[in-house]
């Protein structure tokens, strides 16, 4: 066990720790919701982080973009993001991919999960179904505002992304601010380890909705 | 008795909006979703032509309707059949990131 991951030890099963320090993991966007992925995963322990992204650093991305700083502006997202997470000298092994993913990218044999840190819908359709083409899981948010959903899609799931999403193609940038997606974000990395790991209650055919205006969390069936 | 009737959920901004979670409705027969559209603006002061349809009354790409889980628009669109037991979703989706 890596010797900063104490605090955590006694949450998981010796096996469920070995786990996740053998998890390979592909965060397809280093956006809001990718960049504080990468810091959870990080922190927890797990084996290699591939990030996509190839956007370069903005000034719109630092209200919440949490490897970038003024000092990041211009510079590719994947390099200045994989520079700040080694900069915390952990042993988490992350590889930058400055790539844009399309529906011929292809996703190295390596990874257990796909995380959705996309920002519009178009991509995230392309992104399912590079899951499903490849047999991974994939797990999906979206945040607007104060209100955010999270769908876990496994390669057996008879349900996908565009089943329940299609026509969601919008023109318009959404409002996203830090508290918010920092939550979302944290929430996916909780979900997707529930499955991950084998407890039993991860979102089986169901999407989570956030509304953080009414501090609620729900589940919605979609059988 | 268990009473039948059709579930109607709303989530995001439509719950703020109306300040409700959703509403009931006992049928009859059958409707379509164009029917529901129809009673929710009676019941909602006309709130759901205005956030689910474009002018010319196509589905809006801001609004999710889903039944039992489904989305409409890979069932039989605006003329989706719906009754008693059925829940239909009413949000819209986040999108960014």
């Amino acid at each position: 066990m890596k010797d900063y991951l104490k605090r955590q030890e006694k949450l998981f099963s010796k096996a469920q720790r070995k786990r996740i320090e053998e998890l390979n993991i592909l965060i397809a966007g280093t956006g809001g919701l990718g960049t504080n992925q990468a810091l959870q995963l990080q922190r927890i322990g797990v084996n290699k982080l591939y990030l996509y992204d190839y956007d370069r650093v903005e000034i719109s991305n630092l209200n919440r973009q949490l490897c970038y700083g003024k000092k990041d502006l211009g510079r590719l997202k994947v390099e200045a993001a994989a520079e700040f997470l080694n900069d915390f000298d952990l042993e988490t092994e992350i590889i930058s991919r400055n790539e844009k993913i399309t529906p011929a990218a292809e996703i190295p044999t390596e990874i257990d999960i796909i995380f959705d840190g996309m920002d519009n819908f178009e991509s995230r359709f392309i992104l399912d179904q590079l899951a499903l083409e490849n047999e991974l899981p994939f797990i999906h948010a979206g945040i607007e505002g104060f209100f955010a959903q999270i769908m876990l899609v496994l390669p057996e799931s008879k349900i996908r992304l565009k089943d329940v999403f299609a026509g969601s193609e919008k023109e318009e940038t959404p409002a996203v601010f830090s508290p918010a997606v920092a939550v979302t974000a944290s929430i996916q990395v909780l979900e997707a380890l529930k499955y991950l790991l084998g407890f039993d209650n991860y979102l089986k055919n169901q999407l989570l909705h956030l509304d953080l205006l009414n501090s609620q969390m729900e589940k919605i069936d979609l059988n | 008795m268990i009473k039948l009737a059709l579930k109607v959920k709303f989530y995001s901004l439509f719950r703020i909006n109306l300040k409700s979670s959703g509403t009931e409705y006992e049928l009859d027969n059958e409707i379509t979703i164009a029917e529901l559209i129809e009673k929710l603006d009676q019941e909602y002061d006309g709130y759901f032509t205005q956030k689910l349809l474009e002018e010319d009354r196509s589905i809006s790409a801001g609004a999710i309707i889903l039944v039992n889980g489904h989305n409409v628009l890979h069932l039989d669109q605006l003329k989706t059949k719906i009754s008693n037991q059925d829940i239909v979703t009413l949000f819209p989706p986040s999108a960014g990131g």
